[in-house]
Order: C-alpha cells, then structure tokens, then sequence
C-alpha cells in the first residue's frame, strides 16, 4: 500500500518535499558537537583570566578562562577571548560599530589581553570543528564565556585553548 | 486617426537651417555630458571592483582595515604564513606558495632631482615594492614593454604619467624618474585594465625599503586555492595573535573602497541629471518659440482635415531626428574623444570607458529632451482655439 502511494506523481513529490525539507533543517541545526559543548550553565572550577592564564599556564595544561567573545572565525568553531579587565570601545564611552575589535586601544594592548579559543571534537585534538559556533546559546560577540580546555602556548606568547566545553556566563 | 506624412517633418528640418542646427547642436551637448558623467561614474566603480580578485586575500595590520597605506606588518609574516597555511596556492609546477610581500608608498614623484616640486601642483603616486610574486598574483597586471624592474630600476603603469600630470613620452623605457632622494631608471611598462594597478609605479620590494628605510611590509597579498580557503588565513591570524594581523579579501576591500567613493558617483548621477534638467529647460525655450511661431502652419494643417494629435505626432518625429541626429553625434564624439582617455582621480588615474550603458543613457536623456520639449509647448498650444491660432 505504502509503496503504490509511491507510485504516483503526487505520493513522489510528497516524499521528495518531505526529504528536501528534512536535509534543509539538518544542515540549519547546529552541529551536534558544537551544541554539546556549549551550554548556558557556571564552570565547575575557578575560572582564570586571559592576562592570568597567559602568565601562569604551560603547554599541555588543563584550565578554565573567562572573558568576552572578540572575534570570530567564520565557518570554524572558533573565537578570540579579550580579558574581561580590557573594555570595549562601547564600554569606552566612545560610538563604535564594531566596539568588539577593541579598536580604541594599541595594537599591543589587544594583543597582550586576547587568547585564542578553538573547539575540537575529543579531547586531545587540535584541529577545530568546522562549525560556526556564533548563535550557539546567543554566543556573540562580547558575550561573556568560561572555557575548558587544554592550552598551548609559544614562545611568542600565544595561548590557544583547545576548548572541550563552552559555558556562556553573559 | 490621419497621420501627417513623414517626410513633412524630415523636410521641416531643412527650412530653417539655424533652427535645426541650434536644436541638434544642443542636444549633442546635453547627450555629450551625460555620456562624460556617466562613463566617468561607471568606471570609476568598475575600476576600483576590478581591482580585487576572489581568490585573492590581504593581510595587514591590525585596525589598518580601511586603509592599506597606513598598515604595517612583519618582514616575517610571509614566511610564517607559508608554513602554516596549506590553502595557498603553489606557483605551477613547483611548491612555491603565491604570496605577494608588499610596500605601498604614496610619495611624490620627479622627473629628476634638480626638479623643485609644486606642492600645489604635484602629485602623488603610489609606489609599490614587489617581489616576482606580484606579477603572479596579481593576474590583470602584464608588462607589455620591456621588462620587469631589476635594482635601481622601476616598471610604470600605463596611467602613472596621467597622475603625475606628465605626457606618456616623459615617461618612456630608458628615461629616468626620482623617487625619495635616488635616481631609478624605467625598465618597462605594464597594463592592468580596468583596476587601479595602472596608475601605479612598480619597483623591486629591497630597494624601496632601503630607500624609504621601511623595516616592516605594508601587507602581504596570497592567492588561494579557492575563496572558501580565506577562513584558512583568518584562522592563521586569529592564531597569531602576537603578529597583530587583520584579513580581508581583496574583493571586500576594493569593494568597501567603491562604497567610499558611492557618494561621489551619486554627485556624478546628479550632475548629470541636472545638465539634462538644464538642457531641457534650454532646449524647450527654443521649442516654445519655434511652435509658436509656427502656430499658423499648424493652425492650417488642421483646417485642411489633420487632427491635433496627429499634429502634435508630426512635432514628436520633427523633434525626435533633430534630437536623435544629435544624440548619434554625440555618441560618435564620445567615442572617439572620451573612450580610453585617461582622468586623474584622487587615489589614481583612470581610463574613461564609454560602455553600451552609457550610451543609453545618454540616448535615453535625448529621448527626455525630444518628448518633453515638445510635448510643453505643443500642450500649450493645442489648448487654443482654431481662430486664434489662424489669427496669430
């Protein structure tokens, strides 16, 4: 019986509706990692600053940093993280449309107050989903977040967290 | 309803000779005018557009976005984006990444040092440091004389002398130009239609920085394997945040660039719509006084059985091939004055472009001037009565 639905011109184009519309609302969902990973509640351990973290962390260490969401990279589940100490151009007093590039401070200053924070798929990874991860629990730019993961840090003074799980703090 | 023959209003045309060449006269100024605003707009936007390529993405320094000339970056960001990057693409055949380290200097130029400058009159040029990689990656740009600049020597752009206000013989291969204290002798010259890079001077990317004693680039210019590779290099900057890099894709920046110049070519679009507004206010005071005094003529024409519409049709055709004969005049001279001629423009020179566009704009102004320049005073007209206009 299913199967003479099928058969007819009108039972064909249902079904074709029916799968278009299922594979449009997949890829509109967010990927489950991403999802899984971010979520609206506090960090469990006590959560470091940017400038904190940059000054205290090695390579390979497992920590929690906080700040506000800078920018982000577009089609890969990452974004910088400004120390929560640096205000925002907005926060500056000073009309801005982009007050999240921090433009109204040095080079240097940017620099000095910002971390990278990539999400991977496992622990141990360091390669970052290939999601965008902004919207996610209305992560934004400067929405305040904690970040778990595991650092890497060069010579240069980069900090990278390879972040397992987002907590979007506001 | 009785239309009056055709051949009435081609006559027309010929009794009065100063009357007709008044009218085509200015119509072809009108048409002229539009055509020079429209292709000075049009490729004012076309040229700065075409200067960006999909593939290819610029990076600067960060908070330099809107302004190349102003960033400056690391020597080393070259080296450091080739061993971190896969997605840029390789010079054919071998595993060399097409990156282009790059200077942009804006500077005076003279033609020798003795020269004294106007600072009034001069003007200045950008001067870009290059290596061999720019001629691959910047694929508009080819060198179509001589050869592309060794030490001490330059390559010009086909527009340079036009932004430096000079003759294109002061600047031939052979010659030589000052540029920050050192004589630099010109090796050859190069086209990139359509873009910016023509107005430019090209020298070799040591010397510049030895002469202008730069220690950083002004930007780096990568061609990518595809567009969806660009987040590749953001990720690459957003990683690096000790280098203090920005990326934007050279398609967004010349087009952010033609969106700075948007309301200069909206003044553009005013002008030349108020040059019509002027020609046709100009164009229907003739008109009002070659119908009126023709308003016996017509007042017999519809005494002998023609209509008012069909009178005022025969006005429409009078007017639309004195129009018309003077709009194809104006399209001639455009074409052979105005296309390819080279205009100096604040950030470079460009080479005017009389497109089909253009030109039908500049018909469809003529178009305006023919309707309405009849159609005012004929209303007029056809609103008195048949006795009046015999007595007239």
């Amino acid at each position: 019986m299913v199967f003479d639905y099928f058969r007819n011109k009108t039972g064909r184009r249902t079904a074709g509706l029916v799968f278009a519309t299922a594979l449009t609302l997949s890829c509109w969902a967010a990927s489950p990692t991403v999802e899984k990973a971010v979520d609206a509640t506090k960090p469990e351990t006590q959560a470091l600053g940017v400038v904190e973290a940059k000054a205290k962390v090695q390579s390979g260490q497992k920590i929690t940093v906080q700040g506000k969401v800078k920018d982000f990279v577009a089609g890969h589940a990452v974004f910088t993280l400004a120390d929560s100490s640096m205000k925002s151009c907005k926060d500056n007093g000073e009309n801005c449309p982009t007050p999240w590039d921090y433009c109204c401070h040095p080079k240097e200053t940017i620099s000095k107050n910002s971390a990278t924070v990539m999400l991977v798929a496992n622990a141990g990874e360091k390669k970052p989903v290939k999601e965008e991860i902004k919207g996610v629990e209305g992560i934004d730019h400067l929405t305040a977040v904690a970040v778990e993961g595991t650092v890497q840090k060069d010579k240069a003074g980069n900090l990278v967290v390879f972040a397992e799980k987002i907590h979007v703090t506001k | 309803m009785k239309l009056l023959p055709f051949d009435y209003a081609a006559r027309n045309a010929g009794r009065n000779p100063l009357r007709t060449i008044l009218t085509t006269g200015g119509a072809a100024a009108v048409v002229f005018l539009v055509i020079l605003m429209g292709s000075f707009v049009q490729t004012l936007g076309a040229t700065l557009r075409g200067t960006g390529e999909q593939d290819n993405v610029i990076v600067l320094g960060l908070g330099s976005e809107d302004y190349l000339e102003q960033s400056e970056i690391g020597f080393s960001v070259p080296t450091e984006m080739a061993a971190s990057v896969d997605s840029i693409a390789t010079q054919k055949g071998t595993e060399d990444p097409l990156i282009s380290p790059e200077i942009h200097h804006s500077t005076i130029v003279q033609l020798s040092a003795d020269e004294k400058p106007d600072p009034k009159q001069a003007n200045s040029v950008l001067v870009r440091g290059v290596t061999d990689k720019a001629y691959i990656v910047h694929r508009q740009v080819f060198i179509t004389e001589g050869r592309a600049p060794a030490a001490g020597e330059v390559l010009m752009g086909k527009l340079a002398a036009t932004k430096m206000g000079l003759p294109p013989e002061a600047l031939e291969i052979g010659k030589s130009i000052y540029i920050e204290g050192k004589t630099w002798e010109i090796s050859g010259k190069f086209e990139a239609p359509g873009t910016t890079f023509e107005a430019e001077i090209w020298a070799p990317l040591n010397d510049l920085m030895i002469q202008t004693k730069r220690d950083s680039l002004t930007c780096v210019i990568a061609r990518l394997t595809s567009p969806a590779a660009f987040s590749d290099i953001d990720l690459f900057t957003k990683m690096r945040l000790d280098l203090e890099l920005a990326t934007v894709k050279e398609v967004d920046y010349y087009g952010a660039l033609a969106a700075f110049f948007r309301p200069m070519q909206m003044l553009g679009w005013i002008m030349a719509a108020l040059i019509t507004a002027s020609g046709l206010f100009g164009g229907l005071n003739t008109m009002i006084a070659a119908i009126s005094s023709r308003s016996r003529e017509l007042a017999c024409l519809e005494t002998i059985g023609y209509s008012r519409r069909a009178i005022v049709v025969a006005l429409l055709q009078e007017s639309m091939l004195q129009v018309g004969a003077g709009s194809l005049l104006a399209a001639g001279l455009a074409l052979g004055l105005l296309s390819g001629r080279s205009v100096r423009v604040t950030m470079g020179a460009l080479a005017l472009d009389v497109s089909g566009p253009v030109l039908a704009a500049g018909f469809a102004a003529g178009l305006v001037l023919a309707v309405l320049g009849t159609l005012i005073p004929a209303s007029k007209l056809v609103r008195k009565p048949l006795i009046d206009l015999l007595r007239s």
